[in-house]
């Protein structure tokens, strides 16, 4: 009876494991080698094509975000280049192609602009930036884990071990971890970056084309949207500016 | 021999004698002074005599007053047998000198003899401001035109100018007749101006056999730079005659100063020591031998402390004249050159050119400051070195002060290091000098692009060594290999599996919790308790009886029968909270009646309970199926009651 409990358990755990076999071998997708060999063709429009459409049945692949950035950037897109590097980089954030080419194509914008926010606001943006959504969901959920196992084990045993001391920390640390949690869901849902795509961008005072020029942008720069209207996106710089920038010019990473 | 023997015992002898003497001898402590009214700065010798003590003496210390300062100058000891009696007597020496004029009082001077505090009495000290009195003061050294056209031509750093041996300066002085022995300070010029060097020459003129000794106290430069020149090896002191009266002369401190700031200083002089040979005693044929030899002298001749000290000296320093300053000027004063030099004129990117720049001459050197390079585009500027040499001669000080700067062109193509000056004072032609480096043209060939340290402290000799570099940069290439997912990587797999595991773990937990709760709740309430889980007993009986109820032996049909009134019993003690050992059909039926069970099926339980008794007691068989209804029996019983 014990001994098929715990094979039911062991099959249930194996069941909850089975996406990790659920990814597919390149040469199993179609469309990938057509994509490959056009890059290493030099034929970077098909090449173009074919990522997108890949991108459309796997959002979330970070080398296809990476290959496609590639194919932008000989493109002589930059724009189009950082942004698919930067939504690379969110799935996985410590790749160091990903990163090289972000740098490097970054590096290669004509303007800058000062990081005036706090520093421990830019140490904080920097650390989180250095771990994915999943990641940071990842230790909230094992926390919680180890704190219902012990609860678990105290209701049935109806015992007071010692482990069952931990509980109480275990649970602080979950509450802490949310802290993380909650910045990620700030910055992928509530203000989320976006790179201009167009050569240039010009940011008013009010979402209208009657309204004065405040600034402007150029390809490759990464702003934060702090509000939408039709087609208008209200954008803040890290220098502290802002303003309305019409979409168009404006991918949301 | 033998009659010093015989001395030699009787002495000794003696000694043990006299020591009950001694022992009932009593201190006395006196003063002499050799004069009571001084002027400024001439010396009072002053002894302290303690006699009648035998040991244990400590050297009495004079206190400390503003009018005078005092200079210990020594201890002897003197032991005197008069008329059968002995007395030792010890004396301490000193020198005071008097700082300013008036009428003191010195207070008493305390004297520890044997772990006993004596006294002095007080003594009265008249000092007068003559100053025709004192030695020779400054302000009858040279005039600033005069001294500065004495000035040694400045010559190549460490050759000592062809003049400066051969044609010392000789200052004019007035000599104190009145005093064997004096001190003499020379300045070669009263007037000067910021870092403008002026030699400061301390000389002492005798009359009679003496001996440089030291400082004892050295002079305060307040407010100057001070380089000491030192005495030549080689150095004699010469005969001079001042006032028909023959000096032999001896330059005992010689300085260049470098005032600092402008104003008007006066310069403490310190106080020197010598010792002259002392009259009394004959002098012996070492004395003879060495008596011109300044700074020797013979061991052998018995010596006087002499403290020598002169007038403070005015030195006026004025401020640079406004007219005609450069731009560049930084406060120097003095005669210079200036001379630069570049390593290479063509160099790869990053590399370094040294250029080198050295100002040479006579000045306050060490005060030298790099000369300004404005900022050069896509050149990197590093301070990397600077060094000062200084030639100390008679005629004064001259200097060179090296620097080096590295420069880093960051960027292929051509740089002009532009043309710097250096503008200084010079005192001699009354105005300001410029000396100008010429610009130099640097060819800076491609090469790799490194990243430049901020500064170059802390970098070994290696700090240039060519390093494996990228030679370019672009992006890097696609990523071929790795397997697609539809969603996320494997973090996103396990948190799927934590979120679910997570989920289900919470249900269960809840579950567990809410049981727990009620466990708890009804472990407090028999009664609660023993009603709640009456009819779940009941049905385990139920269950029971079915598995009995297929048996056909008799021994089970009886065991049957006596269960199912058991099980019925259980039922009805757990629901009405009473005891199943004690309870009579009459309670069942008054309490079921009270519940609204209907005549007909209390007389069915009647019969029930009556079939279970007479099978029970009396053996008789019954079909099967009546046990059949008995458990339907008891099984409406339970459903009628939970309804309720």
């Amino acid at each position: 009876m014990m001994l098929g409990k715990r094979i039911a358990l062991c099959l249930f755990l194996a069941g909850l494991s089975l996406p990790c076999w659920a990814a597919e071998s390149p040469s199993r997708v179609s469309g990938l080698s057509k994509a490959v060999e056009a890059y290493k063709q030099g034929d970077f429009e098909t090449a173009r094509a074919a990522y997108e459409a890949l991108l459309e049945k796997y959002p979330d692949s970070a080398d296809l975000h990476y290959n496609l950035g590639n194919v932008y950037f000989k493109l002589g897109k930059p724009g189009k280049a950082l942004l698919e590097y930067e939504r690379a980089k969110k799935v996985q954030p410590r790749d160091y192609d990903i990163r090289e080419n972000l740098a490097y194509v970054q590096g290669l914008i004509e303007y800058k602009m000062d990081d005036k926010r706090n520093w421990y606001l830019i140490q904080w943006s920097w650390l989180m930036g250095l771990v994915s959504w999943n990641e940071v969901v990842f230790f909230p959920l094992g926390l919680y884990f180890a704190w219902i196992m012990l609860l678990m084990i105290r209701f049935a045993t109806k015992k007071d071990f010692k482990i069952f001391a931990l509980g109480k920390p275990v649970f602080a640390l979950f509450l802490l971890s949310l802290m993380p949690l909650a910045w990620k869901y700030w910055d992928h849902n509530l203000f989320r970056e976006a790179v201009v795509v167009l050569p240039k961008a010009e940011v008013r005072y009010g979402p209208s084309q009657s309204d004065k020029v405040a600034f402007r942008l150029v390809e490759g720069l990464k702003v934060r949207v702090q509000q939408a209207r039709e087609d208008w996106f209200l954008v803040g710089l890290v220098n502290g500016d802002s303003g309305w920038c019409e979409k168009k010019n404006l991918e949301i990473i | 021999m033998v009659k010093r023997t015989y001395l030699l015992i009787a002495l000794l002898l003696t000694g043990c004698f006299l020591k009950p003497v001694f022992a009932g001898d009593q201190v006395r402590v006196t003063t002499v002074f050799d004069k009571r009214t001084v002027n400024v700065a001439e010396e009072i010798k002053l002894t302290i005599r303690i006699a009648g003590a035998q040991t244990n003496i400590l050297r009495p210390r004079i206190p400390s007053v503003d009018f005078l300062e005092s200079y210990y100058t020594g201890r002897t000891n003197q032991f005197t047998f008069i008329n059968g009696r002995s007395e030792n007597t010890t004396a301490f020496s000193y020198v005071l000198v008097p700082k300013k004029p008036g009428k003191f009082k010195l207070p008493p001077i305390e004297v520890e003899v044997d772990n006993q505090i004596f006294r002095t009495d007080p003594i009265e000290i008249e000092i007068r401001d003559d100053s025709s009195a004192t030695s020779p003061s400054a302000a009858q050294a040279p005039p600033f035109a005069q001294a500065s056209s004495q000035s040694a031509t400045a010559p190549p750093l460490g050759q000592v100018p062809a003049g400066s041996v051969q044609k010392p300066y000789t200052p004019t002085v007035t000599p104190d007749t009145e005093k064997d022995i004096f001190l003499n300070i020379f300045a070669d010029k009263h007037e000067a101006y910021p870092n403008e060097q002026i030699l400061l020459t301390y000389s002492v003129y005798t009359r009679v056999s003496a001996r440089a000794e030291q400082f004892e106290k050295d002079p305060n430069m307040g407010g100057f730079w001070v380089e000491e020149i030192p005495i030549e090896k080689d150095y004699q002191p010469e005969k001079v005659i001042l006032e028909g009266l023959q000096y032999l002369k001896a330059d005992v401190k010689r300085l260049a100063v470098f005032p600092t700031t402008t104003g008007t200083f006066e310069i403490d002089p310190g106080v020197f020591r010598a010792t002259i040979k002392k009259e009394s005693r004959p002098s012996s044929l070492f004395d003879d031998f060495f008596d011109e030899s300044f700074f020797g002298g013979s061991f052998f001749t018995q010596r006087e402390p002499k403290l020598l000290t002169t007038k403070p000296l005015k030195l006026v320093v004025r401020p640079f004249p406004q007219q005609g300053k450069p731009a560049d000027f930084s406060n120097m004063a003095g005669q210079f050159e200036m001379r630069s030099s570049v390593d290479k004129k063509v160099v790869k990117q990053n590399e370094p050119v040294i250029l080198s720049l050295v100002i040479e001459g006579e000045g306050n050197i060490e005060m030298i400051e790099r000369p300004k390079i404005s900022e050069l585009r896509d050149v990197k500027i590093y301070d990397s070195d600077s060094s000062t040499e200084l030639a100390k001669y008679r005629g004064g000080v001259r200097g060179r002060k090296s620097f080096e700067v590295t420069l880093i062109p960051t960027a292929a193509g051509e740089f002009e290091i532009p043309p710097f000056t250096f503008s200084y004072f010079d005192p001699r032609k009354g105005s300001y000098q410029t000396l100008r480096a010429p610009a130099y043209q640097i060819r800076v060939t491609p090469g790799p692009a490194v990243p430049l340290p901020e500064t170059l402290n802390n970098l070994g000799p290696g700090a240039f060594k060519k390093k494996i570099e990228r030679e370019s940069r672009d992006i890097h290439f696609i990523k071929e290999g790795s397997p697609l997912r539809e969603t996320g990587g494997l973090a996103a797999d396990i948190e799927r599996g934590f979120l679910a595991i997570n989920g289900i773990l919470s249900l269960v937990g809840l579950f567990f919790f809410i049981r727990r709760r009620q466990e708890d709740r009804l472990d407090k309430n028999v009664a609660l308790k023993r009603n709640r889980y009456a009819a779940q007993n009941a049905r385990k009986g139920i269950s029971l009886l079915k598995k009995m109820r297929v048996s056909h032996k008799p021994e089970d049909i009886k065991k049957f029968f006596e269960e199912a009134p058991r099980v019925m019993n259980g039922y009805f003690a757990d629901k009405f909270n009473v005891s199943a050992q004690g309870l009579m059909f009459y309670d069942i039926e008054k309490r079921l009646a009270e519940k609204g069970l209907s005549g007909a099926q209390i007389e069915s339980l009647r019969a029930f309970y009556e079939t279970c008794d007479l099978v029970r007691f009396t053996s008789s068989g019954i079909a099967d199926a009546r046990r059949e209804e008995l458990i339907k029996v008891i099984q409406t019983m339970i459903d009628f009651l939970e309804k309720k």
